[in-house]
């Protein structure tokens, strides 16, 4: 029999699935975000590459900053008016 | 035109005149709303934003335009019993928002001022969206 191919966890030197996290394991609310996402070990993976590497990106939705959202909100109101004295 | 002719159209067709109820209003709800009516009602939501107003205060505070808010406030001075206005312009830029005051003193909005008016544009659009327009703020959809 010829060598076998390490499971996941083996090849990544990463914790079982299931493994629980805690302060201090390199988690924070971006991972854990990700995880929502993706596969547990794939979050795993993503997570330990957080921890270990300085420069590590680590995905995350872009959020829209207050003077987007201003923006937004303003344009809105502008175009519903409009939209009301098309409609009369 | 002959009598049973006559007879006959007014059979078909009715020789009484349609009764006023029937009739469609001429005038729609909405019909005399302006621009300028809507910012108004805007406007009374607006003005309670920020709390009571106090007693001989009148107080606005709605979005004009795309890019601008508008804050007046009016009262009478008690120690020199004259009438005091101001108007301040809060114009939005791609990171900023710049304030004018009576036209003349400029500023950007900072610290709590900022969050402040961010805070209240949010209500403003949550109330005046719920309210007068009967939409949904979130998704934009006409409420039933």
């Amino acid at each position: 029999m010829g060598p076998t191919t390490p499971n996941k966890n083996e090849q990544y030197n990463l914790p079982r699935e299931g493994t629980e996290f805690t302060d201090g394991d390199g988690m924070d609310f971006h991972t854990a975000t990700v995880t929502t996402t993706l596969s547990a070990v794939e979050a795993l993976r993503v997570a330990q590459e957080y921890a270990t590497s300085s420069t590590a990106e680590v995905p995350a939705e872009p959020e829209m900053d207050q003077f987007d959202r201003v923006h937004l909100l303003t344009d809105n109101v502008v175009h519903t008016r409009q939209e009301v004295l098309k409609a009369v | 035109m002959p009598r049973f002719v006559r007879k006959l159209t007014q059979l078909a067709l009715g020789s009484e005149k349609p009764s006023k109820y029937l009739k469609l209003p001429k005038k729609r709800a909405f019909r005399s709303l302006t621009e300028r009516k809507l910012i108004e009602m805007e406007s009374e939501i607006g003005r309670k934003l920020f709390g009571p107003i106090p007693k001989g205060h009148r107080r606005e505070f709605f979005c004009l335009d795309n890019k601008t808010w508008i804050w007046h406030e009016e009262y009478t001075d008690e120690a020199t019993k004259k009438p005091v206005s101001f108007t301040t312009r809060y114009e939005l830029q791609d990171k900023a928002v710049l304030k004018a005051q009576n036209g003349a003193k400029y500023s950007y909005l900072e610290g709590a001022e900022l969050q402040n008016f961010l805070n209240a544009v949010e209500m403003y659009y949550d109330q005046v969206m719920h309210t007068i327009y009967q939409r949904n703020p979130y998704s934009g959809q006409k409420l039933l």
